[in-house]
């Protein structure tokens, strides 16, 4: 049961592209830390200020300053957010101060932050990138509560700090073995639902704000010299009883929209295969090549340059790099005129050639059926 | 001195492998096990990171004044040194190299939960130079040791067809990395499932 409406922000940042189930990011206090309830909603309050803060100070301030100047200033941040809290939480409750160990401090330079604030705040106004820190910190925190919760309950019988049951508990789930292995599961539930709710973010990576996504739907930009790629359509394939001439005048109606949209998607997925093509196309060292060439530009470029090689290996975090060449059409490819005239040409001509043959066996069969009858 | 120093990085390498026993700098374990490319680099820069700090950390820490001050104090000051070593070692670079193509590895590296969790866990064990600096060391070890273990299992999770659409990808990741921590745990001799 797929659902047609696009997610909301806060199911989007805390479901669909949750922080620790989904990009694993932020998970050593989660798998390490969250074994109790408490220490668990201690944590998650901890990180949501520290998160949320951390991406309004940046969108803020951090803008204009160079990249790597900038991932310094978050290790201060980190550590000026935290440290009230620490102060804090030891006057008010010092034993669970003790039982969080070391795990309060490097709240400071999770990696949550840095990857917050580097892939959305310093690209969004305040004002969004407080929500989109909010929103973060909710999947976060919602992560450690439900592994704290899970933990408590499994590993020492207790919830809340009571007693829930007495038989033999399994301490081994307070390891972080046991952190991992129901984060695994965790993981796996959330998977499964984004599969039945939202199939099409399923294995997708979170597009960053201002990143320029090719809408399918739209028809690409052609030459105007260059004819349209034609396709077999699936009513040639289906025996259906048109005939090629039939079949131009439809297609070439401009009046006719359904035509219109099958041409269009048509070349839609024409051009997909390209890109598919060119994926499997381009080895790697030729990838590397191409992005060697693009660094070659001048010094001022150079930083924009390095920042965009940057953002694109850290959105390669999750899954397997993109190569240089997949976002173009043919026509970015050829600029040749004739050697695009003459693509364009062998294409009509196999074309042609196919929807003939398929004609060819259509008519025949047809005859066939009528000498049998 | 030269016995405590590999005492200590042993012990951070096998009996408390700080990535697996603690989880700590596990992200960036996950996220450049997916980079064979940049493995070596980052892996080296972590290993770099850790003893720095953890070296420097220490210098501070024999200093009366600093050592008498609260954990909450220690933070900042273990932050801080932290930055400056990472802006110092990054200024280096960049005046070197003249290229800023790839300063983004050495800011993954820097901003690690591994990197400030060997200072403090330093002074928590009360270690002397010597032993801070072996286990700033056998922590770079043993995050690579992490990256090698999940490049791995990465690349057999994705060539295996036959696994549940459920555990495809990260979930199937987190399991096969619980396995490895119950191993390492055993290694530290702590009873399960008692």
């Amino acid at each position: 049961m797929a659902s047609n409406r696009s997610p909301g922000m806060l199911m989007h940042n805390a479901g669909i592209f949750n922080p620790v189930l989904v990009q694993a990011v932020g998970l050593c206090p989660v798998v390490a830390m969250a074994t109790s309830l408490r220490s668990a909603a201690l944590l998650a309050a901890v990180s949501a200020v520290t998160v949320t803060l951390s991406e309004f100070i940046a969108s803020l301030f951090l803008k204009h300053i160079p990249r790597w100047v900038r991932i310094g200033i978050y290790i201060i941040l980190g550590a000026a957010i935290v440290l009230p809290f620490m102060i804090l939480i030891e006057r008010i409750n010092t034993p669970l101060f003790s039982s969080l160990g070391i795990y309060l401090p490097i709240m400071a330079v999770n990696s949550l932050i840095v990857l917050r604030c580097e892939r959305f705040a310093v690209k969004l106004s305040p004002f969004k990138a407080l929500f989109d820190g909010i929103t973060a910190s909710v999947g976060y925190a919602a992560v450690l509560i439900v592994i704290g919760f899970f933990r408590e309950l499994l590993g020492n019988g207790t919830l809340a700090e009571h007693t829930i049951f007495k038989s033999p508990a399994l301490t081994g789930l307070l390891l972080p073995f046991g952190g991992f292995l129901i984060l695994g599961f965790a993981s796996a539930a959330l998977r499964t639902m984004i599969a039945k709710f939202w199939p099409k973010y399923l294995d997708k990576k979170q597009p960053k704000p201002g990143s320029k996504k090719k809408n399918r739907n739209e028809p690409a930009k052609k030459n105007a010299s260059a004819p349209a790629v034609k396709a077999v359509p699936e009513f040639i394939a289906d025996e259906s009883p048109f005939t090629l001439e039939e079949f131009e005048i439809i297609t070439n109606d401009p009046s006719d929209s359904t035509a219109t949209d099958t041409t269009v998607e048509t070349i839609s997925e024409a051009e997909e295969a390209t890109e598919v093509s060119a994926e499997f196309d381009i080895s790697p060292e030729e990838t590397d090549e191409a992005e060697q060439l693009t660094e070659k530009t001048s010094d001022e470029k150079e930083d924009d340059k390095s920042k965009s090689d940057s953002e694109e290996s850290e959105e390669s975090d999750d899954e397997v790099s993109k190569p240089v060449f997949a976002d173009l059409t043919i026509d970015d490819i050829v600029t040749d005129e004739s050697t695009k005239n003459s693509i364009y040409t062998d294409a009509d001509k196999d074309l042609d050639e196919l929807m003939n043959r398929s004609i060819n066996d259509i008519l025949t069969k047809q005859k066939k059926e009528e000498a049998e009858e | 001195m030269i016995f405590a120093f590999f005492n200590a990085s042993v012990f951070a390498i096998l009996l408390q492998n700080l990535v697996f026993n603690g989880g700590f700098g596990m992200d960036e374990a996950i996220r450049i096990a997916t980079k064979p490319k940049e493995f070596s680099p980052i892996a080296l820069l972590v290993a770099f990171f850790t003893s720095a700090t953890a070296a420097v950390c220490s210098a501070l820490d024999s200093i009366k004044q600093i050592n008498e001050l609260s954990t909450a104090y220690h933070l900042g000051i273990y932050c801080i040194v932290l930055a400056v070593i990472y802006l110092v070692f990054t200024g280096v670079v960049i005046l070197v190299t003249r290229n800023k193509k790839n300063i983004h590895r050495i800011g993954m590296a820097a901003v690690n939960t591994l990197v400030l969790a060997v200072p403090i866990i330093n002074r928590r064990a009360a270690f002397n130079l010597a032993e801070s600096i072996g286990f700033g060391l056998g922590a770079g070890i043993a995050f690579i040791i992490a990256v090698l273990l999940i490049s791995t299992a990465e690349d057999r999770i994705k060539a295996n067809e036959t696994m549940s659409n459920a555990f495809k990808g990260k979930p199937a990741l987190f399991i096969y990395i619980a396995l490895i921590s119950l191993g390492f745990a055993g290694l530290s001799g702590q009873s399960l499932f008692v």
